[in-house]
């Protein structure tokens, strides 16, 4: 038994104590769990092109793992589950688009192979820095996953560049400034 | 045939549990804060032994308590399968901290917050809001001492009784570290040791008691107004049945990343003693009692289980987890080790008086680190008794009660309404006493 799960006893104990339509809501900062040099991705320059250049998925986190409090779901059940993202977007020149995709999956799991839990699609313009937040429910693979005591977690980019000729090369950094999961439990039954 | 067992349970715990938490079964005594009654009353001879001399006065009665507050956990049993959608481990803890003897017509409410678990790589809090009152900063003590009346009988001032003692006392800490997490919702902090301290003990013996109560000084003649003093002594030779201590040290310490890769793990040892009866050896103990009645005041002293210890023939073991496999064991590493337990002694002070019509009484017990005092009064209209009173629990938290009482011939009817704080969150709830009463 590792103290992850001895914590979450007195969580469910706290839980149950409360008792009723009372809820254990459980924050999980995901961010903190990856190296910060990894939630990054700088690139340029970009060409423009007709239809403008297609990165493809590039990996950026290519697999973490991260170490949850387990057992939630054996003494709670879920009850909902949300996931956000926010990330920085900062266009020195050029305009172009970015989609930031996360995946997660159970240990056994290579993340990449099953669909993501969030997209968050990227404009960017021209000297402009640019916060964009994504929020999206989770559905009940979500919520066994961060029921569990770990998990993996994958993140990608995909860019596409300056949409037609002869327009200004694209150079710029986007980075993930917050993900974070937030599960509400109630006891079961309720 | 549950409900049955329930109920049984429950009276059980009432008996044991009763007297150490406060809550008083005869309805006059509740109605009057809880105070001891004056001419010995219910408890009178049980913990001051030279009420057994002390003639009943005018108005004296026996009383009758009704345990109506059964009733609807007879009727509404408590969901005991985790399952179950009505499991509350609320209710439950407060029903053992709070035995449903009285009708409890206010309860506290269940604590209303959510709680909040937020976690990181780097950083763990638990807010568990109000629940986390359930962990004072000075720790969970609480004990009894329970002694059954006895059976017996008396010749002049000498008596002789056969009775049965028990005692459970129990210590629950927690380290500043894992207290600041839990009550205060502090966060976890990295290479830290988080501990549980728990230490518990209880013992059962048969009892033989030998004494003698008697006035030993008496300068009045009125049955109104005595002036005398009364003694008692009553030794107690002890036969134990079974004994049990534990002490159990439970802690973790966190590493310089709290969910890191590297596991962190959870240390738990225990040294345990145990004996059942035939490991039960013998013992003794001693009361001591005084009561003087003077001008229409009495004042009372008594002193139970003066140096009473116990001699017992115990199993020692030691329980651990084992840190490679994770699995508990509990290896034995003595048998019939000698072992002599001990019983705290409980001091109680009483005093009361009558101004007219109403009484006035008074009193303060300690036992071990647990003093309570109460202060109750009583008058009578005719056949109606209106009764108040008040009382510092052990939490140190003042209690109110109130009551009637009516009588009719020798036989009497009394209702209490009385303040407790006698679960986890020691919010204060309300509650309802009834008996009957039976008047000398």
């Amino acid at each position: 038994m590792h103290a992850h799960r001895w914590i979450l006893v007195f969580a469910a104990a706290g839980l149950l104590a409360g008792c009723g339509d009372h809820s254990l809501v459980l924050n999980v900062d995901v961010l903190s769990y990856l190296d910060p040099q990894q939630t990054k991705a700088t690139f340029g320059p970009v060409p423009s092109a007709p239809e403008g250049l297609y990165s493809g998925e590039q990996s950026i986190v290519s697999d973490a793992e991260i170490n949850l409090v387990g057992g939630v779901s054996s003494v709670t059940e879920v009850h909902n589950v949300s996931i956000s993202m926010s990330a920085i977007a900062c266009d020195s020149t050029g305009a172009g688009t970015d989609t930031l995709r996360i995946y997660m999956s159970d240990t056994n799991t290579d993340p990449t192979l099953t669909p993501p839990v969030l997209e968050v699609p990227i404009v960017m313009t021209p000297g402009v820095t640019d916060t964009t937040t994504v929020e999206a429910s989770g559905d009940d693979r979500l919520a066994q996953l961060f029921s569990g005591k770990n998990l993996r977690v994958a993140i990608t980019t995909a860019l596409r560049g300056p949409v037609g000729l002869g327009t200004q090369s694209l150079n710029g950094w986007v980075r993930i400034s917050a993900l974070d999961c937030v599960l509400v439990a109630g006891r079961k039954g309720t | 045939m549950k409900r049955l067992v329930i109920a049984a349970t429950a009276i059980a715990i009432v008996i044991v549990i009763a007297p150490a938490r406060g809550q008083t079964l005869d309805a006059r005594r509740t109605a009057m804060g809880g105070v001891v009654l004056p001419g010995g009353g219910p408890s009178g001879q049980a913990s001051n032994v030279a009420y057994r001399a002390v003639p009943n006065g005018p108005g004296h009665s026996s009383g009758l308590p009704l345990p109506i507050g059964l009733i609807p956990l007879v009727s509404n049993p408590p969901a005991l399968d985790p399952n179950d959608p009505g499991f509350n481990v609320y209710e439950l803890a407060n029903t053992l901290y709070n035995p449903p003897w009285n009708l409890q017509l206010v309860t506290p409410n269940p604590p209303s917050n959510d709680v909040v678990v937020t976690l990181g790589r780097d950083h763990l809090a638990v807010d568990l809001g109000e629940v986390g009152d359930v962990f004072p900063a000075n720790g969970t003590r609480f004990g009894s001492v329970s002694q059954l009346p006895a059976l017996g009988f008396g010749v002049r001032h000498f008596f002789v009784g056969l009775s049965a003692l028990a005692q459970y006392q129990n210590d629950l800490r927690l380290n500043d570290a894992l207290h600041g997490a839990l009550a205060n919702g502090d966060e976890f902090r990295t290479q830290t040791e988080y501990a549980l301290y728990d230490d518990a003990s209880g013992q059962a013996a048969a009892a033989l008691q030998l004494g003698w109560a008697g006035a030993v000084m008496r300068s009045s003649q009125s049955d109104d107004a005595p002036n005398a003093l009364y003694a008692g002594a009553r030794s107690k030779v002890l036969r134990g049945l079974a004994y049990a201590d534990a002490h159990n040290q439970v802690s973790f310490t966190t590493s310089d990343t709290l969910f890191g890769s590297s596991a962190v793990d959870l240390n738990y040892t225990g040294l345990i003693h145990d004996a059942g009866p035939a490991g039960g050896g013998w013992g003794q103990g001693f009361d001591l009692g005084m009561v003087w009645m003077t001008h229409g005041i009495e004042l009372g002293v008594g002193v139970n289980d003066i140096a009473t210890r116990i001699n017992w023939k115990v199993r020692e073991s030691v329980a651990r987890r084992d840190s490679v496999t994770g699995e508990y064991s509990q290896e034995t590493v003595r048998e019939d080790e000698p072992w002599t337990s001990e019983i705290a002694p409980t001091v109680t002070v009483n005093a009361a008086r009558r101004f007219g019509s109403i009484l006035v009484a008074a009193d303060v017990t300690h036992h071990d680190q647990d003093t309570q005092s109460h202060l109750g009064l009583e008058r009578w209209w005719g056949p109606i008794a209106l009764r108040t009173g008040a009382g510092l629990d052990p939490n140190h938290l003042v209690q109110y009660g109130g009551g009637l009482g009516a009588r009719l011939g020798r036989f009497g009817v009394d209702v209490a309404l009385a303040t407790n704080s006698r679960n986890l969150t020691r919010e204060r709830g309300l509650e309802l006493g009834a008996g009957f009463s039976f008047y000398h």
